[in-house]
């Protein structure tokens, strides 16, 4: 039975809700519903920039063996085919509407060698860290431009160390390789892995990977290709595309040390912005002698 | 391929130029003790068309241009171009505010004196916007891979001495164009002066950058460098902007510096001409830098 002193106190309370115009649980309502509009609004996704979770439970990666490669570009086919491409032939270079090639670079009188060319699905990457729309993101362990946020600024063109997004022609969003996360997602390989035809590619666990990718370079180091090496190990925190090369980077035109292009992004902010500082003294000596 | 191009070259321009007019006449009237205010003023008055005249030119060349918006639903910290794109438009709330609450405050039902307070913040919030607003110009294409832009740290400090000497080349040549020399005359006289430091300090900047992109070491840097001294940026790079830009205009103003404004013809078509040196000499060095670093 509630006492006249039970309802002198809780009509205290109402009296002190009522100066401060705001109970408590008004303010934290208020605060999550504030929190969720800002939230709602800035969209930004925390985990943008990290690793996130790999799709199926294990970090996946396709292993593109160039000592393997015989440059019949059926996995260029399969690509155009798979993402309805325009199928040019030979198309040479990345572009909006191709999205993997067969690069062949020279070498002396011997046979060219040759490199498969897309995204590398960085684990630092340049892209994702520059976007402001958030169009650029991570899949799981993938790297995707969603078409319907993008608005085609180039930033991403201009920041890949691998110079993989292209904004035109014809003008437009943002295109490149998605490493068929759509249906490797539902347990399938990507189009370019399936399509080759001499397991030049392989698609498995990145661990697992990483184990053959060694192995099989101390074999080319043995059977006369001294500067055999691995790429794509730990550049840039670990690239989804792991390439066995014959040659250093560099002869395939390759980024020896691929750098994060906002890495240092504080340090160029900051230094504009000290210069602005210090140009305010002599400016102050000038004008503090206006009469 | 050339992703970015003439657009963005007037945007980072114009934004630089705003941001910089904002900021020499901020100074100019604290520390010259001015109240009337025509000095923050007509550097919003030239600022706000400028600014908007950017953005028109940045949305124009995006991909998607009726996207834009995406810009304002998302915030990423790591990216100059979306923090550059809120500041932006900070800028401009904040110099639109400015200009309204000058023009009303004699029907604002608000106390002179706040008004007063609240004037006195947004002038200081402006301030420290202007100064990010001319950074970001630089950091924009410093946070990516291309060697002209990223080898070095002076890209920005690069723009942001570009900003102050085109904002305050276009205030100088606002303040004789408009006569506002009569009444501010020492103040105009203070700016040649200070813009004479200024380019100074730029041809500096200047020389620095290319010396680090020669020595850097990075893939691309020395070949950039190259294009701009002695390859096909070689002509607009010494005659827009170290000649032009930054001799003949240093000369000009130097000359003529001690003199006031009214004093003779002579040094009012210097002025003039050294003002219109350092304002397009800023474009070129903006185009410059934005075209040669995708060569």
């Amino acid at each position: 039975m509630t006492s006249s002193k039970d309802i002198q106190e809780s009509q205290k309370i109402t009296k002190s809700e009522s100066k401060s115009g705001i109970s408590r649980k008004d303010f934290l309502f208020s605060a999550v519903g504030l929190f969720a509009v800002v939230g709602g609004i800035t969209r930004h996704d925390f985990a943008n920039n990290a690793f996130a979770k790999p799709l199926n439970g294990t970090r996946m990666a396709v292993l593109y063996d160039s000592s393997k490669c015989i440059g019949c570009r059926l996995c260029e086919a399969a690509c155009k085919r798979k993402n309805q491409l325009s199928q040019e032939k030979n198309p040479g270079e990345l572009s909006k509407t191709t999205w993997t090639i067969i690069q062949a670079t020279p070498y002396g009188n011997k046979p060219d060698l040759l490199l498969k060319r897309q995204c590398m699905h960085c684990t630092d990457a340049s892209c994702v860290a520059v976007c402001p729309t958030g169009a650029a993101m991570r899949k799981g362990e993938y790297v995707v431009i969603d078409q319907y946020v993008c608005i085609g600024c180039g930033y991403c063109e201009a920041s890949c160390p691998f110079g993989v997004p292209h904004t035109n022609p014809p003008k437009g969003t943002a295109e490149k390789c998605t490493f068929c996360y759509d249906i490797v997602k539902t347990g399938s390989k990507p189009a370019c892995v399936e399509a080759c035809p001499i397991g030049a590619l392989k698609f498995g666990a990145r661990t697992d990977l990483l184990t053959t990718a060694k192995t099989w370079v101390h074999k080319l180091v043995e059977v006369g290709w001294p500067e055999a090496q691995l790429y794509g190990e730990n550049e840039l925190g670990g690239l989804g595309m792991i390439y066995i090369l014959l040659k250093p980077p560099a002869f395939y035109g390759l980024p020896e040390q691929p750098r994060l292009a906002t890495k240092n992004v504080l340090v160029q902010w900051a230094s504009g912005s000290l210069t602005a500082a210090a140009l305010v003294a002599p400016l102050w000596f000038l004008f503090k002698r206006i009469s | 391929m050339i992703t970015w191009g003439y657009q963005i070259c007037l945007d980072l321009w114009l934004a630089g130029l705003a941001a910089g007019s904002y900021f020499v006449a901020f100074l100019a009237e604290r520390f010259g003790k001015h109240t009337d205010h025509q000095l923050l003023h007509t550097a919003l008055y030239i600022g706000i068309p400028a600014a908007l005249t950017g953005v028109i030119f940045l949305i124009t060349d995006l991909g998607y241009p009726l996207r834009f918006w995406h810009l304002f639903v998302f915030i990423n910290f790591k990216s100059p171009m979306s923090l550059g794109s809120w500041l932006l438009m900070l800028w401009m709330a904040i110099a639109v505010l400015i200009v309204l609450l000058w023009h009303t405050r004699n029907r604002l039902p608000i106390k002179p004196g706040i008004l007063h307070r609240i004037m006195g913040y947004l002038r200081w919030a402006g301030f420290f916007v202007s100064m990010l607003l001319m950074t970001y110009t630089g950091a924009l294409l410093a946070a990516s891979v291309r060697p002209l832009w990223a080898s070095t740290f002076l890209l920005p400090p690069l723009f942001v001495v570009s900003a102050i000497s085109t904002g305050a080349a276009i205030l100088i040549l606002t303040g004789l164009i408009t006569r506002m020399w009569k009444t501010h005359g020492e103040t105009i006289r203070r700016m040649i002066q200070a813009v004479s430091i200024v380019i100074m300090v730029e041809l500096v900047i200047l020389t620095v950058f290319v010396l680090w992109l020669s020595q850097s070491g990075i893939p691309g840097a020395n070949e950039s460098m190259k294009m701009l001294t002695i390859g096909m940026l070689a002509v607009p790079f010494w005659l827009g902007v170290v000649f032009l830009a930054i001799l003949v205009a240093f000369v000009l103003y130097v000359t003529h510096w001690n003199k006031k404004v009214g004093d003779h013809r002579a040094v009012f078509g210097a002025s003039v001409v050294s003002s219109v040196f350092v304002i397009f000499g800023g474009l070129i060095l903006r185009f410059v830098i934005v075209i040669g670093g995708q060569i």
